[in-house]
């Protein structure tokens, strides 16, 4: 009987742990930063290098002034993809095609937000109508993946600061 | 006879105009514009309304005398209806509705009603104005201008004086219980012992015309025809003020336009002008309460003045007795519906201030400092930190943003739509140069949808600024970022920016919860 009891306690306990969990800190899922690849390769926070030796020379590269920061970055525009660049680094990226895979998961533009449920459950449980997001355990910054609410299919991939 | 009178009612405040014209001389420099008027409530009366008021008003003074021991005391008006009339008048849209009216009494009189609406309840008045003495042209040299109610009660009134409006009628303490008679006739003038005093005007002791002034009239034209000689214009206007121990009420007299070509300081008034006077009292002058001491429906009796107060109906604002205004009270600003709402504490930008999260650092990253990560920046020499410059408090959109400390608006942006995105952009700001403990700060509120201030404009704590929001890099497209206010801090010369959290008025722990709401 006395089992039981302690039993029962421990289970309430891990439910209300899961519930806490869940709904005051866990409202989306994380990953790391060098998790955020594309076609497997990490370029968040690399070197521009690594941009170039993988897409070869952009299409257009345009200046842009970081009001915030107060420092100008260039924007590497290729087809379906856009990478901005602050001091020879990779600041941020936004995926709009699909040949992209991103995260070791392939996500990729044109796939079904629904297959995301299975890689992130909590941030899909709280998705919204038009963006399921996920947010980085070692960096402040966020990943919000856009979808046609009409289709549910992934128009856009990309990564926002706060 | 009614065109003959009118004639002379236009020539007495043509009199009237000239006085003022001349006081302008040596008043010129001590201008100020009537904004103790206010006319956000002023409606107009419908033909309909002012009728049907005149005959309910007419109903009871008639049953209320039938108990008065002498009859002859009893005003009786016979208006004109057919002669009913809109009439502009100044500073509102609002007009003043008169017709023509026929009293019980003998003389050169002409006599109108005048109807309009105030906070909801219909004032009017019996403007009546009488020549005692004309020329050999028929006008008024001296003469006498009432405001009486309906019962001819005494409302307001002014002597002409060879030619000249010299005086104004000052009811004495001890007349408040006098018949209307002595009041409306005026029999006798400056008697001690009579109901009615006057003062020269700007000589008053008794606080009630502390001063009259005229200011060039926005609308008019300015005339520098060299043979009106310097300091007059084309139009002008006048009005009052009550001082101190008055009657509690001002008003003022809009307009008068100076006849080009003619000696210094003749002028004429048109009719509209001459509504807009009447107007202006109507508007202005305080109601009293009835026998039994009720106030009509929208006021309320303050015991202070033992008048009537109109009942401010919207917003939570309330009656201010000094201004004349319904204002917002202690502690609560106007926003821009007209409702009053509470100011945060002084130092604060909003009420009960939080800070927001700003991923994985938390709350730590909506404060100042080296609080952030990001792997490819450097922050006090140490990789994978990110400078935060500001402190991000939480705000729901569209919720009314403060100004923390009074100041000068230094700079706006207001160039955002409510909501728009651009990457890396403080979106529209405020910033207010503000002198804090003897040193001048400039403090940038961020993010704003709506900014409500402009560059120069002199700013007091607590005012609001515009609407909380989320331009800028706070709202990325399709995005559930929390809406804030990016609030910076920097120096006199902006060499060097400062933690916010150190000027505000609320404090934070060490997990940069917020400690305490309450104004200490």
């Amino acid at each position: 009987m006395i089992v039981n009891k302690n039993h029962i306690t421990k289970k309430l306990s891990l439910l209300i742990l899961m519930i806490f969990n869940y709904s005051c800190i866990a409202q989306v899922n994380k990953i790391n930063s060098n998790e955020s690849t594309i076609n497997s390769i990490s370029y968040l926070g690399n070197n521009v290098s690594f941009v170039i030796q993988d897409f070869d020379q952009p299409n257009t590269i345009e200046d842009y002034y970081y009001e915030i920061e107060d420092v100008m970055s260039k924007k590497y525009i290729y087809n379906d993809i856009l990478f901005y660049i602050i001091d020879d680094t990779v600041d941020s990226f936004e995926i709009t095609g699909g040949n992209y895979l991103f995260t070791n998961n392939n996500i990729k533009i044109g796939d079904n937000i629904q297959n995301l449920n299975s890689f992130y459950p909590i941030s899909f449980a709280n998705k919204n109508s038009e963006a399921l997001y996920l947010d980085f355990n070692d960096i402040d910054m966020h990943i919000i993946i856009s979808y046609n609410s009409f289709n549910n299919l992934i128009d856009k991939i990309a990564i926002y600061s706060y | 006879m009614k065109q003959k009178s009118k004639n002379y009612v236009i020539l007495g405040l043509l009199l009237f105009g000239i006085t003022l014209l001349l006081w302008n001389c040596t008043l010129e420099e001590d201008v100020l514009e009537p904004e103790k008027m206010d006319f956000n409530n002023v409606k107009t009366v419908s033909f309909k309304d002012a009728i049907a008021l005149f005959i309910s008003k007419s109903e009871k003074i008639k049953k209320r005398n039938a108990y008065a021991r002498n009859t002859e005391d009893v005003l009786e008006i016979d208006p004109d209806w057919n002669t009913l009339e809109h009439n502009e008048i100044a500073y509102t849209n609002a007009q003043l509705t008169t017709a023509n009216s026929e009293i019980n009494r003998n003389g050169e009189y002409s006599s109108e009603l005048y109807f309009i609406n105030v906070n909801n309840y219909i004032r009017n008045v019996v403007f009546t104005i009488w020549k005692d003495e004309i020329d050999s042209e028929g006008n008024v040299m001296n003469g006498r201008v009432f405001f009486n109610d309906l019962e001819g009660k005494f409302i307001d009134g002014y002597i002409i004086e060879n030619g000249i409006f010299t005086k104004r009628y000052v009811i004495q303490p001890q007349a408040q219980q006098a018949s209307f008679l002595s009041l409306f006739f005026f029999q006798s003038i400056s008697t001690e012992g009579d109901c009615w005093n006057t003062d020269t005007l700007g000589e008053f002791d008794g606080g009630v015309l502390e001063e009259v002034i005229i200011t060039g009239n926005p609308g008019g034209e300015s005339n520098n025809d060299d043979t009106n000689g310097p300091g007059h214009s084309d139009s002008y206007n006048w009005y009052y003020s009550s001082g101190p121990g008055g009657s509690g009420y001002s008003g003022y007299i809009n307009g008068a336009t100076t006849s080009i070509g003619l000696p210094t300081g003749v002028g004429s008034l048109s009719s509209g002008q001459i509504s807009s006077a009447a107007a202006a009292i109507l508007i202005a002058s305080p109601v009293n309460p009835d026998e039994d001491g009720n106030c009509p429906e929208g006021y309320v009796f303050n015991p202070t003045t033992e008048q009537c107060d109109p009942i401010c109906t919207t917003g939570g604002k309330v009656y201010n007795t000094s201004t004349e205004t319904c204002e917002c009270p202690e502690g609560t600003v106007e926003d821009r519906e007209g409702n009053c709402v509470a100011k945060p504490c002084e130092g604060d930008p909003v009420r009960n201030p939080e800070i927001v999260s700003s991923g994985t650092s938390g709350k730590k990253g909506g404060t100042f400092g080296c609080t952030r990560k990001q792997s490819n920046k450097i922050c006090a020499g140490i990789r994978g930190d990110k400078k935060h410059n500001g402190l991000d408090i939480n705000a729901p959109i569209n919720q009314n943003a403060f100004a923390m400390y009074s100041g000068t608006i230094s700079s706006i942006r207001n160039t955002f739509s409510p909501g728009q995105y651009k990457k890396d952009s403080y979106g529209n700001y405020v910033i207010i140069t503000t002198i804090v403990d003897g040193n001048t700060y400039n403090i940038k509120y961020n993010h704003l949808n709506t900014v409500s201030v402009s560059a120069g404009q002199p700013i007091s704590a607590g005012d609001i600024i515009g609407l909380t929001g989320n331009t800028g890099n706070a709202n990325p497209p399709k995005s559930k970022v929390t809406p804030h206010i990016h609030l910076q801090v920097y120096n006199s010369n902006w060499s060097q920016s400062l933690d916010p959290a150190d000027f505000l008025n609320t404090k934070f722990d060490s997990n940069y919860n917020t400690i305490n709401y309450d104004c200490q």
